[in-house]
């Protein structure tokens, strides 16, 4: 009997939440893939080969990035009161949420793995040069999107408690953080700190892989941090939240 | 599934208490209507009783069973809300009206999709239709079709035929005498058209600023209910000792509404008219505005 019924729980966890992030996945699929189709037009440059496709690749991983970050603002219009309203318990819904978030960065890191493999075949790398590269690349966006998810959680726990103000806030953060990002790269590339070739020699050497690897890791750990406290403050605000539909 | 118990139940927003040291027992295979005025707090207690919203006092429970976060209570109870799908609500009002049953079936595990589909197409709904583009009275379609479909033991429908043409109105209380005769359940309808559901229900709930004001069988209500009128002095004599309600005076005659206790009997020798009570004439007295 409570096995099944953990069966059910499960199942509707799945389809309803799962289900959401799946539709919103294929949708922003199908844009960014007209959208990267027309790329070369839109930014008006001569580019070909490895450069194109990973240009084009790093767009679609972008706008399949934007779901992680868009995910909140749904919760508190539609997932929610809809579960709750149809007899769903709100540890299932907090649970819902967090499959979608896995679902969105798992999904968009499987796009980040192809696209890797793909680049390292088009650009003929292999064996540990590409291991080097790619997996940092990897453990980066892994980083990048698990940020997302992580300020996710805070934005969803205050978009459910303040409503419109509280979207305001959680736009404001993001964008903040979006442009602190954008100013760091774009600070390295204006100094000419990024540049292909000088990071595949860089990542051979082993104390400058050691040491990025280290800063991957704290990353890392900072993002699983900052997640679960998101997650916590979720659960609370989830916990007391009101349905009005 | 045998009771469902609201053990002092109180709710709370900021310091405004809109439901107050509730208690309240519904058993198993009844329709109890549940009225109140607008306000009174039927809908927040419905909401609790579904464990939809947490209660800032007091328990809910199934069988003797705490309903919060229950999985096991909760697939017993269903609270078929009145959807309202605004501007800020997007994606819900973009759902369609056959998306929105999908869901719903997901999450009742008794769920009934014959009756449902059978309800679309008596209730005229067009499954692709978004629910942002439907009229009142086909929400509250759509509403009830959960309500039925969902097989709950204990379903609450939150004014149910609110915007329903008489035609589907008379429709909804025969599908739901229907259901309740074939399958024994718990059902607890709110409603302002208190006249045309009086004959549905079975024991009546009234609820009047947040706390219960009486809950008892339908017939025995009314047939303890009278309107009593005449001359001011002779009403006054009549009704001494009786409890009364909701005075009306109109120059030198006046009426009064009374509620007889138990082994009570109605005035007897005096030139007064006796009028027995409809259900919203009581509810009227009970919780109308005093002149």
């Amino acid at each position: 009997m409570e096995k099944s019924m953990k069966k059910q729980s499960v199942s509707r966890t799945v389809r309803f939440w799962g289900g959401y992030v799946e539709k919103i996945f294929l949708m922003v699929l199908v844009i960014g893939a007209v959208y990267v189709l027309f790329l070369p037009v839109l930014i008006n440059e001569d580019m070909k080969g490895t450069e194109l496709f990973l240009l084009r690749a790093s767009y679609a991983v972008m706008m399949e990035g934007i779901i992680i970050f868009v995910l909140p603002f749904s919760y508190p219009t539609y997932n929610l009161p809809l579960a709750l309203s149809f007899g769903s318990g709100r540890r299932e819904a907090v649970a819902g949420m967090q499959l979608s978030n896995l679902l969105a960065v798992g999904q968009n890191l499987l796009i980040v793995g192809i696209v890797e493999l793909a680049a390292g075949k088009m650009a003929a790398v292999s064996g540990r040069e590409f291991f080097a590269y790619a997996g940092t690349g990897f453990a980066a966006a892994a980083g990048i999107l698990l940020a997302i998810a992580a300020i996710g959680q805070f934005g969803a726990a205050l978009i459910l408690k303040f409503g419109a103000k509280g979207t305001a806030i959680y736009i404001i953060v993001f964008a903040l953080a979006v442009f602190a990002g954008a100013l760091t790269v774009g600070f390295s590339v204006g100094t000419g700190q990024i540049d292909d070739a000088e990071i595949l020699s860089m990542l051979l050497d082993a104390h400058v892989l050691q040491m990025i690897k280290r800063i991957v890791g704290v990353l890392l750990t900072v993002d699983v941090a900052a997640y679960i406290v998101g997650y916590l403050v979720l659960k609370r605000t989830v916990m007391r939240y009101e349905v009005r539909m | 599934m045998e009771t469902m118990n609201c053990n002092k139940v109180t709710k709370r927003y900021g310091a405004n208490a809109v439901i107050k040291d509730f208690d309240l027992t519904l058993e198993k295979g009844k329709i109890y209507g549940l009225i109140g005025r607008n306000g009174a707090g039927k809908t927040t207690l419905l909401s609790m009783m579904s464990a939809q919203n947490p209660a800032s006092e007091g328990s809910v429970t199934l069988d003797g069973e705490n309903i919060w976060e229950n999985a096991d209570a909760l697939r017993h109870i269903c609270f078929a809300r009145e959807i309202s799908p605004s501007a800020n609500q997007n994606s819900l009002a973009n759902m369609r009206v056959r998306d929105y049953l999908k869901t719903a079936s997901w999450f009742y595990p008794a769920w009934d999709k014959e009756l449902a589909e059978k309800l679309v197409k008596k209730f005229e709904l067009d499954g692709k239709k978004r629910l942002g583009k439907l009229s009142k009275g086909m929400l509250s379609a759509v509403t009830i079709i959960v309500a039925l479909a969902s097989k709950a033991d204990f379903t609450f429908l939150d004014e149910p035929v609110a915007g329903l043409d008489v035609v589907m109105r008379e429709y909804f209380y025969r599908v739901l005498l229907e259901e309740y005769t074939n399958s024994g359940r718990t059902f607890v309808i709110s409603t302002h058209i208190i006249e045309e559901a009086a004959d549905v229900f079975e024991e009546v709930i009234i609820i009047k600023e947040g706390a219960l004001l009486l809950k008892e069988n339908t017939t025995e209500l009314l047939e303890r209910a009278y309107r009593v009128s005449g001359l001011i002095e002779v009403v006054d004599e009549a009704v001494k000792g009786l409890k009364c309600y909701h005075e009306e005076k109109s120059g030198r005659a006046k009426s009064v509404t009374v509620l007889l206790g138990e082994g009570e009997r109605l005035p007897e020798g005096y030139d007064v008219s006796i009028q027995p009570l409809t259900l919203q004439n009581v509810f009227v007295a009970l919780c109308g505005m005093e002149e």
